[in-house]
């Protein structure tokens, strides 16, 4: 046997196990920290609870609280106004990578909205539509579409000529074109635009929940601020916080089915 | 489209030149005037140093860029654009990999509703000619280069044009898989006389395949020779080996690389 000279470390692999393991010890070394600074004293725990008196709030908030009631609230909100962003974003930006017309003229217009923050619509929103359900979805949907719109339109302008140029040799149409190359070619790149501006929906999310809202898990973080229950404001955000992942993982899980030619 | 009298070249370059206009810099003249025609099941290269115009030719014969003057003539119409009749092989990978090797045959065929049961005979007979018929299901992501332009060319050639363009079809393959694809080729021009037009800059592989070739000068491109490849007495060979056994085969050769080093840019 060789003795292996000593080599450096750069980019060399790790095993798998131990991949998982690190990527756990980081979380552990955060709760563990966390928890130390609540139950040493190290910071007021009044404002800084520490991560078991959280969890046992977000226990209590679900299971004596209704609380589960807010989160599906919550997701509501994101999917119904996520769905319709897309229904309006995914056709439009498709059609504007596809046809330079359609482009040049909605693009000055997508792309200036882009650059309004959408938080700034609240006071009309709230004054066109009351404070319903839709002044919320709608902020959400403007929060998310015209990034959305642009997303897709750059996807679908990446899509590489010699495929369109291949269909076209092969005596495809127009609509052909678009519907047996465009769609199928662009639609994994879709996915992952999705599942980026998920993310965003879920801040503006609790943006709109904070500002004007009696129910979704913004709305019970305001009310715990009231009688200063910072605890219950923390469970509020893990809540989001594991919303989030598992929305994230469910994407990732649906890429894999849906495109399985790809991995 | 205008109608032409008919004669027996299925395909006449005339007079064509080519100008791009760039942004934000001259226009460059790719092709400044060439004419040749093509007869049917002939296999004729376009050979000329790297960047001289030659896939620019091409592409107007393809219908893909249009003429700035001069025309192309094929059969009684002339090009103003793709069409099914004249299918193209590109140098890139262009399988569309949401669909697998038979999907991807049947592709040119299902755009104009051929009917099923043909479909499905024609996928059957190309997957045997190009030696893919166990990859069937299988999808591009899964295949070697070579496996790609073999599905490419099923592909066009299911579609039954009447003219295969090929644009450096081999050059992005390894030695050994272009000398295997470059054999395919000649026993799929015999199997389906298909006429073919193929784009090279790789002399071995002109002399082997084209029983004409057309050398082009360096750019702007003009036509600087146009033969039949002499020594091979109209023959094709099935076999890379067996061309250099030719007497005259190194003279052909040496005849191209003279040519080439008088074009050369570098």
């Amino acid at each position: 046997m060789i003795a292996p000279k000593k080599r450096l470390e750069i980019r060399k692999p790790i095993k798998r196990l131990t991949s998982i393991y690190l990527g756990i010890l980081i979380w552990v070394i955060f709760f563990g920290t966390w928890q130390l600074a609540s139950s040493l004293g190290w910071v007021n725990a009044l404002l800084v609870p520490g991560p078991i008196d959280v969890i046992e709030a977000l226990r209590e908030l679900i299971f004596e609280r209704g609380f589960v009631s807010d989160i599906f609230d919550s997701i509501w909100r994101v999917v119904i106004s996520f769905l319709l962003a897309s229904a309006v974003a995914i056709p439009l930006g498709i059609l504007m990578g596809s046809f330079h017309g359609l482009e040049s003229f909605f693009n000055p217009f997508v792309s200036a909205w882009r650059y309004l923050p959408a938080p700034s619509f609240i006071p009309v929103l709230l004054m066109w539509f009351g404070t319903g359900e839709t002044p919320k979805l709608a902020l959400l949907f403007i929060g998310v579409v015209f990034f959305l719109i642009t997303m897709v339109m750059d996807y679908t302008k990446k899509i590489r000529v010699e495929l369109l140029e291949t269909a076209e040799t092969l005596g495809a149409n127009r609509n052909q074109l678009v519907r047996t190359v465009i769609i199928p070619a662009v639609l994994p790149d879709i996915f992952i635009a999705m599942r980026q501006m998920l993310a965003v929906t879920w801040t503006y999310l609790v943006i709109a929940e904070i500002v004007a809202s009696t129910t979704g898990i913004g709305a019970m973080m305001m009310r715990a601020r009231r009688f200063l229950h910072t605890d219950e404001i923390m469970a509020g955000i893990m809540i989001i916080g594991v919303l989030g992942l598992l929305f994230d993982l469910f994407f990732r899980y649906l890429h894999r089915k849906l495109f399985a030619y790809l991995y | 489209m205008t109608a032409i009298a008919k004669d027996d070249h299925i395909l006449r370059v005339e007079g064509l030149q080519k100008i791009f206009n760039q942004h934000l810099a001259e226009p460059v003249e790719a092709v400044q005037d060439v004419s040749f025609q093509v007869r049917s099941n002939e296999l004729t290269v376009l050979l000329g140093p790297s960047g001289c115009g030659k896939s620019t030719v091409l592409r107007v014969i393809a219908g893909l860029e249009l003429p700035s003057s001069g025309k192309i003539i094929h059969g009684d119409q002339v090009v103003n654009g793709p069409a099914r009749s004249r299918g193209m092989v590109f140098q890139s990978y262009t399988s569309f990999e949401w669909l697998t090797v038979a999907k991807n045959i049947e592709y040119g065929m299902k755009l104009h509703a051929v009917e099923p049961v043909i479909r499905k005979e024609r996928v059957e007979h190309y997957l045997e000619l190009v030696g893919l018929a166990d990859f069937r299901n299988a999808y591009p992501k899964q295949l070697s280069g070579g496996m790609k332009q073999r599905v490419a060319i099923a592909r066009t050639l299911a579609n039954e044009p009447e003219l295969l363009l090929m644009d450096e079809p081999f050059g992005a393959l390894d030695a050994e898989t272009r000398w295997n694809m470059q054999e395919l080729l000649i026993s799929l021009a015999q199997s389906t006389q298909t006429t073919i037009i193929l784009v090279t800059h790789d002399l071995s592989e002109a002399l082997f395949l084209g029983d004409r070739i057309i050398f082009f000068s360096k750019r702007p491109a003009t036509i600087i020779s146009d033969m039949p490849v002499a020594f091979k007495n109209k023959k094709r060979f099935a076999r890379k080996e067996d061309i250099l056994s030719e007497a005259k085969y190194k003279d052909a050769e040496q005849e191209l690389m003279r040519l080439m080093r008088s074009q050369s840019n570098i």
